[in-house]
């Protein structure tokens, strides 16, 4: 298992590396005087041409890139308008708070919709599982960053039980939780429910059933154990949705994390700060993805590699 | 079966509801998109607004009417052409393999890296505001995924005996994509971009939404719902319609999407 | 211990902080505000951004001379001083026993070291009007010293009032650096800097060694809160004290509540539509009083901003220093329409055709401001296109070389920070020095009245203050009458505090100044 988490830890790099090419010339190819950008709107003339040779932004766009890349493995990721220097120190000063709302998305999803999903399933055909259908397809349609405006309606506008802004305590997290894990919990419900409805059918707990074995203590010994492993491809295949999704979900509630950040950036046309961000995401995504892998193995040996 | 074609024909129905409002929309809505009314500003719903009015004090139903042009404009096209440039991809880099599709593969893997809305925001930023800018961002955001999948089903494909044979005789390849692979593939091609119409449309609202859209004063819904944003206190019927719009859209295309899945091939696993 | 827990423990820290906070003795007060503060230094980066940087300025930095809340001038650093009759210098006799924060001591030689930063345009390369004029310091002896302008400057004290006549440490600024002032900035304000996470919060404590006596608030603490709506819960919440810019929609909301008041005062900074005056057919004055003609301008004042703006009958704003009532433009689209025909714009004829540049987020109500204007000149027959630009970089898009522009109208406010309405009208009617290139200061329209920069000329050398007022007075006729603006109204700044604090400043000037406030334990 070591060696496998190794070998694929160092391919993180080289993908980072890709992206950040692909990125970086496509950047480059946008129409527009980075220097004059970047210097701001109260610089002279002189002002510019000394950012611009500072920045090296006269060189030829090779030499800026193999520049960018060797900066980048020092940890500088270049100039940032925003930050007037190197926005990293600040963008990973802001990576808790997106941590912290994606775990929590993470937990709700496992807290409510695997539970969903079984009672769907135990229950089929009735009014449960017609409640969780409704709420699936219901909550698969609506755009999250809707669901929160409108938690924001009811429990903070109408009710004034939750706060609405920024990053303050437990409460704060509620909403933003909900917008953001909605979604999930949908799939995951749903990806529950039928891998409990395979699992009824099958021989072994009709046997239980019929020795007369506690059909509760069968669900959660075979049937939930199968259903782990779904659940996991279906939150590691949503994962690119949960980062994209703090995006706007982070924008609303005023959330100090990166996906802020990033639109801030795309709105101050900051270009060096919108690649930056999305390096990190990419790496972050990879690692994520990384780990998801690595759980598959811990929940099912027989995937384990030698 | 029958249930099935229920989410055909349901979806379907909503579907061409929506088109009909989008073609029509101009005599549909009681009052110009930018009719502005300063001396009724944020006013709630009544009988002369159905849903109340916005912040200049423009009618609120006819611009979620009137916003059902762009969105499904931005939908349908970048679905459409998702599609088109993923086809011509997965075709070429499943059939003739070799060194192209490494290239190619190698770069869509690359891109897949990137979540989906964080790509369609940096070539959002990249290119600007506008409707142009707008769908070419959202369609990038879905050609690796979707070229992908069809290439995967192209290479599904090209092991088929009746492939083989073609190759066999000599058959020229043109012609064998046309006429083996193609039709073939249509099936994943078809459900698959039916699909990404429901995500499109949720992807361009959240663009939207980010100010990445169209100009003021267009009435497209996500910049409706982020422009309500500041009024939530004393008009929260600004930000409900616009938002129920883009919903029952996406319910429409996924229902439809997966009626039309059920339809063309039941055993269906992606 | 698990991974969860390494996680959340992080994140236990601010809330601990806060409970800290809240114990210190003599009350903190905890100001949201709209903008972050980046920079606290008056020369680099200049108070970054603009207004919050400036909001925490005036609490840890003091200057010569102040203004009181009706912007009149008052002693700070300097107890007297006298005005050249020939406008030509000043003579500051300074306070004596001032310490700066580090325990150097405050002396003639600090003001030489602050005011030779200022006049040094490579170290301080903004605020150029204010210090350009000045040419020279002296320091006549430990607690005196004179500073002389190159042409007589009338408005020589509003630029030491200015926050950017704030006086740094000279010894600080030998040990930090230059640039490294702006993030340990050390002045001889009644607060010193406690800490400054950059785009996020400053906290300053009281200092003990204040000339004037240690304040009664022992902490302030500033928060960076970027939406509105988030500064309004806040406050309702009571996890801060004081916010500024709340929305006019708001207003009504938070005056019903018991616990918050919201103090209103008229602003400085009139609200218009700068017209391209390098864009033919905008060079024809009847199509720029078409325009006037065309826009609703009661209306929007009174219902987009619910009565808490005012429809402007002058270039300056109503308690601007030198604002002289000249008149309106009534709204009529008929006449609008007449001035338009008269141009050449007929109906069934040639179509005048616009692109109108509106900032998002970055003035009151712009977004809708733009949309009711774009209407309004439709009604009459002009095919508008609005461009909307985006906060962060609004400034750069309409301060770009003549040949570059984009755009035909641009929104926009200027709000002259030292309250001076000689400056104002300077820093948007006085000629460019080179209109191809960039515009010297905010004539980005390319306004040029060779009458307009003669009178300027002369007001600047006039000590009569009658007299002065008078000179501006016929200025702000003459460009009135040529309308290189469409002009729309001033808005009401409004802040909110919290019932128990007392002494929060709101000054014309848009800054909200916690420095004297006091908050009941």
């Amino acid at each position: 298992m070591l060696g496998f988490t190794l070998s694929r830890l160092v391919r993180i790099p080289a993908i980072a590396l890709g992206v950040l090419t692909v990125i970086f010339f496509i950047f480059k190819a946008v129409p527009g005087d980075e220097a004059t950008l970047m210097a701001g709107a109260t610089a002279s003339q002189a002002d510019i041409e000394r950012l611009r040779g500072q920045l090296g932004l006269d060189k030829p766009v090779v030499e800026q890139y193999a520049t960018r890349v060797v900066g980048i493995l020092r940890g500088d990721f270049g100039y940032s308008s925003t930050f007037r220097g190197n926005p990293l120190p600040h963008i990973l000063a802001r990576v808790p708070a997106t941590l912290a709302l994606m775990a929590c998305a993470i937990g709700l999803t496992i807290l409510v919709g695997l539970p969903a999903g079984v009672l769907a399933a135990v229950y089929q055909n009735r009014w449960p599982d017609y409640l969780l259908s409704f709420l699936v397809v219901g909550l698969l349609a609506v755009p999250n960053f809707w669901l929160g405006l409108m938690l924001i309606v009811a429990f903070s506008v109408q009710l004034g039980w939750l706060p609405s802004f920024g990053f303050t305590g437990w409460s704060s997290l509620v909403m933003p939780t909900l917008a953001l894990a909605a979604r999930l919990i949908a799939l995951v419900a749903r990806m529950t429910r039928g891998v409990m409805l395979e699992e009824l059918r099958k021989d072994y707990v009709r046997t239980a059933y019929a020795k007369g074995l506690d059909a509760r203590l069968v669900i959660v010994r075979h049937v939930l154990r199968n259903a782990l492993i779904p659940t996991v491809t279906v939150i590691g295949l949503q994962m690119g949705y949960l980062l994209g999704g703090s995006v706007v979900v982070e924008r609303i509630f005023a959330w100090p994390g990166i996906g802020d950040l990033m639109v801030n950036a795309v709105g101050a046309r900051d270009h060096t700060l919108v690649q930056a961000i999305t390096l990190l995401f990419v790496v972050g995504f990879l690692l994520i993805n990384l780990a998801v892998e690595l759980l598959y193995q811990v929940i099912n040996p027989r995937l384990r590699h030698a | 079966m029958r249930e099935r074609n229920v989410y055909l024909w349901a979806g379907g129905a909503m579907l061409a509801l929506y088109v009909l409002v989008a073609l029509f929309g101009q005599w549909l809505a009681p009052y110009g998109g930018n009719d502005q009314d300063l001396l009724n500003v944020l006013a709630a719903p009544s009988r002369e607004h159905l849903l109340g009015t916005d912040q200049v004090g423009r009618d609120l139903f006819s611009r979620v009417i009137l916003g059902t042009r762009f969105t499904l404009t931005v939908a349908v096209a970048s679905a459409g052409i998702a599609g088109l440039i993923g086809v011509t991809i997965g075709l070429v880099a499943g059939y003739f393999g070799g060194r192209v599709d490494s290239a190619v593969t190698g770069l869509i893997d690359l891109l897949l890296t990137v979540p989906n809305l964080i790509l369609a925001i940096a070539v959002a930023s990249v290119l600007g505001a506008g409707l142009a800018g707008l769908i070419i961002a959202t369609t990038a955001s879905f050609v690796p995924s979707l070229a992908r999948l069809i290439r995967g089903r192209v290479l599904e494909i090209r092991e088929e005996e009746y492939v083989q044979a073609a190759i066999a005789i000599g058959m020229s390849d043109a012609r064998i994509l046309a006429r083996h692979v193609l039709p073939n593939a249509l099936t994943v091609i078809v459900i698959e971009t039916s699909l990404l119409t429901g995500q499109a449309v949720l992807v361009g609202a959240a663009l939207g939404f980010l100010g990445l859209g169209v100009q003021p004063p267009a009435p497209e819904w996500g910049t409706m719902l982020s422009g309500g944003r500041e009024f939530l206190e004393v008009a929260p019927h600004l930000v409900i319609a616009p938002g129920i719009a883009i919903s029952l859209l996406v319910f429409a295309c996924n229902v439809f999407g997966d009626g039309l899945r059920d339809r063309l091939d039941p055993n269906y696993r992606a | 211990m698990d991974r969860r827990t390494a996680l959340t423990l992080p994140l236990l820290f601010p809330f601990a902080r806060h409970a800290l906070a809240q114990a210190a003795p003599g009350g903190t007060i905890t100001y949201g505000q709209s903008g972050g503060v980046t920079a606290i230094d008056p020369a680099q980066g200049s108070f970054a951004t603009y207004p919050a940087g400036y909001e925490v300025g005036y609490c840890l930095y003091d200057r010569l001379v102040d203004f009181d809340q009706n912007l009149k001038f008052v002693p700070q650093l300097a107890e007297r001083w006298e005005v050249a009759s020939d406008l030509k210098s000043v003579r500051f006799h300074l306070r004596r026993n001032v310490r700066f924060h580090d325990g150097t001591a405050f002396d003639a030689q600090a003001v030489k070291f602050n005011v030779e930063r200022m006049i040094d345009k490579a170290r301080t390369p903004t605020n150029r009007p204010l210090w350009d004029p000045l040419s020279a310091v002296e320091a006549v002896d430990q607690y005196t010293v004179v500073v002389r302008t190159k042409e007589p400057y009338s408005a020589i004290l509003n630029s030491f009032a200015h926050g950017s006549g704030s006086q740094v440490s000279p010894a600080a600024v030998q040990k930090h650096g230059e640039k490294g002032i702006a993030h340990s900035p050390v002045g001889a304000g009644p607060y010193r800097l406690e800490s400054f996470t950059p785009g996020q919060e400053v906290v300053l404590t009281a200092f003990d060694g204040y000339w004037g006596g240690k304040p009664a608030t022992s902490r302030l603490v500033f928060k960076y809160i970027l939406e509105a709506a988030t500064r309004v819960a806040a406050l309702r919440t009571g996890s801060v004290d004081v916010i500024d810019s709340v929305p006019v929609q708001l207003i009504a909301g938070l005056r019903r509540e018991p616990n918050i008041e919201v103090i209103t005062r008229p602003g400085l900074r009139p609200m218009g539509l700068t017209i391209n005056l390098s864009r033919p057919p905008y060079d024809d004055v009847r199509v720029r009083r078409a325009l006037n003609h065309a826009v609703p301008v009661q209306a929007i004042a009174e219902k987009v901003f619910f009565g808490f703006a005012r429809q402007s009958d002058s270039p300056l704003a109503f308690n601007t220093q030198g604002y002289h009532k000249v008149g309106t433009y009534a709204y009529s689209p008929e006449k609008a329409k007449a001035l338009l025909a008269e141009a050449g714009f007929k109906p069934g004829g040639k179509t005048l055709k616009m692109v109108l540049l509106a900032s998002d987020g970055l003035f009151p109500g712009d977004l809708s401001i733009a949309e009711i204007c774009a209407r309004a000149f439709q009604q009459v027959g002009i095919d508008v296109t609005i461009n909307k630009i985006e906060r962060g970089s609004y400034w750069d898009e309409i301060r770009k070389d003549r040949a570059a522009l984009t755009f035909d109208l641009a929104m926009f406010g200027f709000n002259p920070s030292n309250a001076s309405g000689l400056y104002h009208l300077e820093s948007l009617f006085k000629s460019n020095v080179d209109d191809a290139g960039r515009p010297t200061v905010w004539n980005f329209g390319r306004y040029r009245n060779p009458k307009v920069d003669q009178l300027l000329a002369q007001a600047n050398v006039t000590s009569d203050a009658a007299k002065q007022a008078a000179i501006m007075a016929e200025v702000q006729k003459i460009v009135w009458d040529d309308a290189p603006y469409v002009w729309l109204h001033v808005n009401e700044n409004a802040t909110a505090v919290r019932k128990g604090v007392k002494g929060v400043e709101l000054w014309p000037i848009v800054f909200t100044i916690p420095r004297r406030a006091t908050v009941a334990a």
